[in-house]
């Protein structure tokens, strides 16, 4: 019921902002979208399979560069060039989850956290990549129309990051979300019904870079400059970051997250000095009061069950 | 080699205070370096704004390094013990990453001066040239290693807090306050955490991102298995030396990068480290 709601209320904002905001709103409103996007895919991974992941910016930075780069050295069309690289991201995803995930959990946090360093140092020492200095994006052409007017790249992105988090939201409530869920509430009771831990595990990472890759393909449209300095560990903190304020049960957590990542240092601008601190002290403060995030303010019995939790104690969580 | 081996004595305090936290609470603390770097800047504001010289300042920021840890231990941990692990050690990393952009906000984004413990000037005894500094690294780190041993090995306390790690429901059977252990572990982690910063921090630039060193604490702890402490004192030395021999024998870029490799290539292929033998997990 209120998942439906949500639904049409963001779509309605998407559809209507073109008509009503202004170019830095509609701007903002886009990369809102995009980041939802990406962050949506670690929805998935921790919220549903109750994994860690320090490397979304990692599967960002595949889908990015790897669109560009398809385009510059193959002349594949980025239309066809992110969804390719989405696809690579989602291989990468898949083979690091494949080689650890036989582990524990806590594991993974720790390869993606090496993942993410290692993939930063390679944007860096690589002539392919622009190095430190950073890749242009190209502007799309289709038909051989370019698109390039910020309305346009608003309209692809948009399109793209609401396919991304729709399907997101579909494999949350598929049967695989469903296993992945009991895996994570008790994998012993999960694996004696027949799941396959390590499989469900891999394909979890490996859903979770594909939508980061494609979403961050079409977030390099919108900011049309790959700086090397978008892709470290700090970005991939701030993309769990956003996932946890707005909620990690579902993609609506991942929309309120990024809207308030992308806008509240908008409002306090005055303050943008200690806006990364404020914002982590946020997070920090919202994890011990409200571990579902705000988006357990809206579900009704959301808030309810979440304080019962904290007293309680709810070990399966 | 001896670079390298003083590095990785550092990278072994690292390891070791990572260790000690996750077999006390299970968490892996993703803001560990940043409770390091915490440390040291505290250290300097002592200095250069308390007006002290350099034993009280390494005392005050060793203490309030304790204190940090306290209040992450009641502020955060406590009220999430109930939880699945993974929301920890996600608070870990918010923590981090506030204490890391608080210290940018107040401190700015420049590196400050950090004093060193003993001269740099070499001296030379019997054709070997010894730097005081760097020997103060080592003797800091040995030191720091053996007053650990002792007290886990020696006192009640320490026996105490081995045997909550071992086996919690067991501990709490015997009568060892489950709390005051995880308290204590999060305090003598923090001061670890300071001390470790403070022996390093002169040998790189002090700025707010100095606690990404901590990876390198990841790596150590993994190659000795991240559970035992003998392994992440080893881990850390043997990280350090590979990481010289690396920087020597193939670039020095490939210095940085190292370390993560090892991290990846001990998970992927030593899932329990060198020392450790694999064990089931048990239901």
């Amino acid at each position: 019921m209120w998942g439906n709601l949500a639904w049409v209320l963001w779509l309605a904002i998407a559809a209507l902002a073109p008509f009503l905001a202004g170019q830095y709103l509609l701007y903002n409103i886009g990369i809102v979208a995009t980041t939802a996007a990406i962050v949506s895919g670690l929805t998935f991974l921790s919220g549903v399979a109750g994994l860690i992941s320090i490397a979304q910016s990692a599967f960002v930075a595949i889908g990015s560069y790897g669109a560009v780069l398809l385009q510059m050295h193959l002349g594949i069309p980025l239309l066809i060039g992110i969804p390719v690289a989405a696809a690579i991201a989602g291989v990468v995803g898949w083979l690091l989850g494949f080689l650890c995930l036989r582990l524990d959990g806590h594991y993974l946090a720790l390869v993606t956290l090496a993942f993410m360093g290692i993939v930063h140092y390679t944007i860096i020492n690589l002539d392919i990549t622009g190095g430190a200095v950073g890749l242009a994006v190209p502007s799309v052409t289709l038909f051989g129309v370019t698109l390039d007017s910020p309305m346009a790249i608003y309209v692809m992105a948009v399109t793209a990051s609401a396919i991304t988090l729709w399907s997101i939201d579909r494999l949350i409530h598929s049967r695989y979300g469903r296993m992945l869920r009991a895996l994570r509430q008790s994998d012993i009771a999960a694996v004696s019904l027949g799941a396959d831990r390590r499989s469900l595990r891999t394909m979890a990472l490996a859903t979770s870079a594909v939508a980061g890759g494609f979403a961050g393909g079409f977030q390099a449209l919108q900011l049309t400059y790959l700086d090397p300095q978008q892709f470290t560990i700090v970005t991939a903190v701030f993309y769990i970051a956003i996932m946890v304020v707005g909620g990690m049960r579902s993609v609506h957590g991942a929309i309120i997250g990024a809207a308030i990542f992308v806008f509240v240092p908008g409002f306090l601008s005055g303050l943008e000095h200690y806006m990364a601190f404020i914002l982590f002290f946020f997070v920090t403060v919202m994890i011990v009061v409200m571990p579902d995030g705000l988006v357990s303010i809206f579900s009704a019995g959301g808030r309810l069950s979440g304080w019962m939790a904290s007293r309680h104690g709810r070990k399966n969580a | 080699m001896l670079s390298g081996a003083i590095a990785g004595s550092v990278y072994a305090l690292i390891a070791v205070g990572l260790v000690l936290i996750h077999n006390g609470t299970g968490v892996v603390n993703f803001g560990f370096g940043d409770q390091l770097m915490a440390g040291v800047y505290i250290l300097v504001f002592a200095q250069q704004f308390l007006g002290l010289s350099l034993p009280p300042a390494i005392l005050v920021a060793v203490i309030v390094s304790g204190l940090i840890g306290l209040a992450i231990q009641y502020l955060v941990m406590t009220p999430l013990r109930n939880r699945p692990v993974l929301i920890p050690i996600v608070a870990t990393i918010a923590i981090g990453a506030a204490l890391r952009e608080g210290i940018r906000a107040f401190m700015g984004p420049n590196p400050w001066p950090v004093p060193f413990l003993l001269s740099t000037s070499p001296y030379r005894i019997a054709g070997i040239s010894i730097v005081p500094s760097d020997l103060a690294i080592l003797g800091t780190a040995i030191v720091v290693m053996l007053c650990l041993y002792a007290f886990f090995e020696f006192t009640k306390y320490g026996q105490a807090i081995l045997a909550a790690c071992a086996n919690p429901t067991g501990a709490l059977i015997v009568g060892i306050p489950a709390g005051a252990t995880t308290t204590s572990i999060w305090v003598l982690s923090s001061m670890l955490a300071a001390i470790a910063g403070i022996v390093i921090a002169p040998l790189t630039s002090l700025t707010p991102d100095i606690g990404l060193i901590a990876i390198k604490g990841f790596a150590a702890a993994v190659l000795g298995g991240f559970a035992s402490l003998p392994g992440a004192v080893v881990g850390g030395i043997l990280l350090g030396i590979i990481e010289a021999l690396s920087g020597y024998y193939v670039s020095s870029a490939m210095k940085d990068i190292v370390s993560y490799a090892v991290l990846v290539a001990v998970i992927i292929l030593l899932p329990s480290g060198l020392f450790n033998r694999a064990t089931a997990r048990k239901v």
